[in-house]
């Protein structure tokens, strides 16, 4: 079975989707199957060598490297568990929906195999596509979808500049290594950026998490996208030999990116927002990692991105969860939750610790990674800004688990909330679980995706997470064991507040954590200006755009007499130009 | 490394029980000078140890209702266990016979977090809004010195030309001179001395607990053995922290250069009044973040 199969296949799936009816019972059943049946497909292409992908014809164009085959892995690992979650959330139209997502997955593919450019730009251009009709799947998103489209769109056509420009230099659209030239690395850098949501680039992804379906806010801008534009990023810095200047840009352009999410992420009030925001600044991490240039940094971006698409997804996966059963993601009417939704507690805790990179969980590793690439890069030239770079990525990590902090305790802790009887739905439980294991696992043995890419990886630090693990569940052991002999005695009892049962107005919910630190000086002129849409792009050209069109439009005034006058002016200036 | 060996060294030595044994001890001195300092006469020289015996023999566990009980239980026992792990880490590199289990210094701060990390959640699900208050603060204060700690840990990763585990920073130190005797060096010892006092929650820095508004905070529902596990993870926080701060400054550890340490908590404990959460972020925000800003100007111009 060759890679091609598998195009073929999901293809011919999304077609059958497409025009299957809206039958409900039987898609619901069939779905999955189909992913998990393409999961193994995948699985199974693994092993195969670069040059036996596909058909002997088709072998110039497919590129199936390490890196190809990691993310290949990863398209087909979550695609199967966003089939899963999306049966159980998905309420209408699941035919259609499956029809796009199976276009998704088959386009990703796509990217990721295609060793020449112009076949890179079509999937890349579908992909863009579906993540606009997938959004359409819920109610009120058109403003969120347009936004979408324009950004990724006006990036795809500075990806398409860049090729011209590449081939111009090299005449071929063979994705290979070639000499740096600054015009086409700026237009894939800005197409990986607005792909994955680096600043200044990320303005689409906060108002599409807030309003598309949960299942494809975790399947596209938390996965996949983030799958494919760091792809394109590290791909970037394989073909062009970077300059230093250049790569400490890139650097510092990804330690913004941290900070100034993060930041943003601390002040939401909506647990969709929160995540949102954080779907940016994890990308800094990416950014900064791959942009070090040194494989210790660009092993640890392209782990974190792997990291990154697991533990955000999962933590979509529980707020949608939470929302079927409060109907609201709004942090304030949130709380107590964890006794109802015990999975969903546990899952979306693990997550939260790994993307705070609490050791000895993936998030950890990975940034442990793009931090000892940063030191690494510390000997260049520009040292003074990479030790910037290193401290804005580890405060980054403390604003993380703030925020994280912020949202547990909203959501699961906090207020007490009324009796609710609500059951966790098996179908979005089982891929929560799957991927807060996976958390786990991939902390514990990161050697398991490193070495399928980076051979030997010259590390300057030392971590054993394995036998830290085992320590500390010792003493977990030890701690139950004194529990046991010593204070078995347990009584609950009601607590009380200066004598007095407490009240239920008195309970705090957690979303006013930080307003001292909102109100700081500095912080409250930033965060009002965030408000005024300041630091958008995407508002800035609307801006711009808007301010000539209505100019121009005020040219239009309705009377003939004008047009007539305006007519004759140009009649006279053309023939001015013409008779001399 | 032998599993039997890791065991002992967790558990025996310079882990669990030597860890904590150390840390009673400081916490007895900590103890006796502030109430010299404050003219009473002070505890005896076991009463850290008479504490822990109370709290776990005498006492009863009571546990607020209506709160996740697993979780309630399982917070402090893993406060303790990562502080337990963090020393080890540290003290394993003093153990010639034993060189493989140790960590650099990014792991190290990052274990360090977790205790800090477990009060919050011990407040968050203790479903008190006083210790939810308590929380909030902690994490702040978290927040705010977290950005200098690693401002001054950058000034040691300069100075020693890109080294992070403690056993190389610890040859560099003895090859040349200790970090603190240069100019950037001390400034970046000054910054360390200061977010000590905060990750340890003495004062002026015991906001999250500030037993005369919030009642302790986070442990106000705690009680018996598993505030008892609270307390131990203080004492081994109380050891382990100047051991860190003492191997990456003053170039290794001694009684003396760890009663140093101590003394300087102490002082600075017993001359200082508790400053409020917003007092506490704009000192470290905006005036020691920019002193370490100066400071890496310093170690990058190789003074």
């Amino acid at each position: 079975m060759d890679v091609l199969f598998i195009l073929k296949f999901n293809l011919a799936i999304s077609i059958l989707f497409f025009i299957l009816p809206d039958y409900r019972k039987f898609i619901k059943i069939f779905a999955p199957i189909v992913a998990l049946i393409n999961f193994i497909f995948t699985l199974s292409t693994l092993n195969l060598p670069a040059g036996k992908a596909g058909s002997q014809l088709l072998t110039p164009y497919i590129l199936f490297d390490n890196l190809s085959k990691l993310i290949f892995f990863f398209i087909g690992f979550f695609s199967f568990l966003l089939s899963i979650y999306s049966v159980g959330y998905i309420k209408e139209r699941l035919n259609k929906y499956f029809f796009y997502f199976f276009l998704t997955v088959f386009s990703s593919y796509g990217v990721v195999l295609s060793k020449n450019f112009i076949l890179f730009i079509i999937f890349w251009g579908i992909t863009a596509i579906t993540v606009y009709t997938l959004s359409q799947f819920s109610k009120n998103a058109e403003i969120a979808g347009k936004k979408t489209m324009i950004i990724l769109g006006g990036s795809d056509t500075f990806l398409l500049l860049g090729i011209a420009l590449l081939y111009k230099l090299n005449n071929s659209f063979n994705i290979s290594s070639t000499n740096f030239s600054l015009l086409p690395f700026i237009c894939f850098l800005i197409a990986s950026f607005s792909k994955a949501g680096a600043f200044p680039f990320h303005t689409w992804i906060p108002p599409f998490a807030d309003k598309s379906p949960i299942s494809v806010t975790a399947f596209l801008p938390a996965s996949l996208d983030k799958l494919l534009g760091i792809y394109l990023l590290a791909r970037t810095f394989y073909i062009f030999n970077i300059p230093d200047v250049i790569k400490i840009i890139v650097m510092i352009l990804g330690a913004f990116t941290i900070i100034s999410a993060v930041f943003m992420a601390l002040a939401q009030h909506g647990a969709r927002k929160l995540l949102s925001y954080h779907a940016v600044s994890q990308v800094g991490y990416m950014v900064l990692g791959i942009g070090t240039g040194n494989p210790v940094g660009i092993a640890g971006g392209i782990f974190h991105m792997i990291n990154n698409t697991i533990y955000k997804t999962s933590l979509f996966l529980g707020v949608g969860q939470v929302e079927k059963v409060k109907g609201t993601d709004k942090l304030e009417e949130l709380g107590g939750l964890s006794k109802v939704l015990p999975f969903t507690f546990i899952s979306m805790f693990v997550s939260a610790l790994a993307i705070s990179g609490i050791p000895p969980l993936n998030g950890f590793y990975s940034k442990w990674l793009v931090y000892q690439g940063v030191i690494k890069s510390l000997s260049d030239n520009y040292s003074l800004f990479t030790v910037f770079c290193l401290i804005s990525a580890l405060f980054g990590s403390a604003l993380t688990l703030a925020s994280f902090v912020k949202l547990i305790h909203a959501i699961f802790f906090g207020v007490k909330s009324e009796e609710i009887k609500a059951k966790e739905n098996v179908l979005l439980i089982i891929p929560q679980i799957i991927l807060a294991s996976s958390c786990i696992f991939l902390g514990i043995f990161p050697h398991l995706i490193l070495k399928s890419i980076f051979q030997e990886l010259k590390i300057i630090g030392k971590w054993i997470p394995g036998a830290s693990l085992i320590l500390i569940i010792l003493g977990i052991i030890l701690g139950g064991v004194i529990l046991l002999i010593f204070g078995i005695n347990f009584r609950t009892s009601s607590s009380f507040i200066g004598g007095e049962l407490i009240n239920k107005k008195m309970y705090i919910s957690g979303i006013e954590f930080y307003t001292s630190i909102e109100n700081l000086r500095p912080f409250r002129y930033i965060y009002k200006l965030q408000k005024k849409m300041i630091f958008d792009i995407y508002e800035i050209c609307k801006g711009i755009i808007l301010y000539f069109s209505e100019l121009l439009s005020s040219l239009h005034t309705g009377f003939l007499t004008n047009y007539l006058s305006w007519i004759f002016i140009g009649v006279l200036i053309l023939f001015l130009v013409f008779v001399k | 490394m032998s599993i039997g060996k890791l065991i002992f060294n967790f558990l025996i030595y310079p882990g669990f029980i030597f860890v904590l044994l150390v840390g009673g001890i400081a916490s007895f001195l900590e103890r006796k000078i502030t109430a010299r300092i404050q003219w009473r006469v002070g505890p005896p020289f076991l009463q850290p140890f008479y504490d822990l015996l109370k709290l776990f023999f005498v006492k009863e566990t009571v546990i607020p209702e209506g709160v996740n009980i697993p979780f309630f239980i399982l917070v402090p026992v893993i406060a303790f266990s990562s502080a337990v792990l963090t020393s080890v880490l540290i003290t394993n590199i003093f153990i010639k016979s034993f060189q493989g289990f140790t960590a650099d210094l990014i792991v190290i701060v990052y274990l360090f977090t977790i205790p800090s990390l477990c009060v919050i959640f011990a407040g968050a699900v203790s479903k008190n809004p006083l210790s939810s208050l308590g929380s909030s603060r902690e994490m702040k204060l978290i927040l705010s010195y977290e950005l200098v700690f690693w401002t001054s840990l950058s000034i040691v990763i300069i100075k020693t030309g890109g080294k992070i585990t403690l056993r190389d920073i610890l040859t560099f130190q003895e090859n040349s001179k200790p970090i603190v005797f240069s100019l950037s060096g001390f400034i970046a010892f000054i910054l360390s001395l200061i977010v000590m006092q905060a990750k340890l929650g003495k004062v002026p820095f015991d906001i999250s607990e500030a037993e005369q508004e919030l009642i302790a905070g986070p442990y106000i529902e705690y009680s018996g053995a598993l505030l008892g596990f609270f307390k131990v993870t203080h004492y081994i926080l109380l050891f382990s922290l100047p051991a860190f701060i003492s191997v990456l400054f003053l170039g290794g550890l001694n009684i003396f250069k760890y009663l140093l340490l101590l003394i300087f908590i102490i002082v600075f404990e017993n001359t200082n009044p508790r400053l409020k959460i917003t007092q506490a972020i704009r000192f470290f925000w905006f005036y020691l973040f920019p002193l370490g800003i100066i400071g890496i100007i310093l170690a990058v111009k190789g003074l």
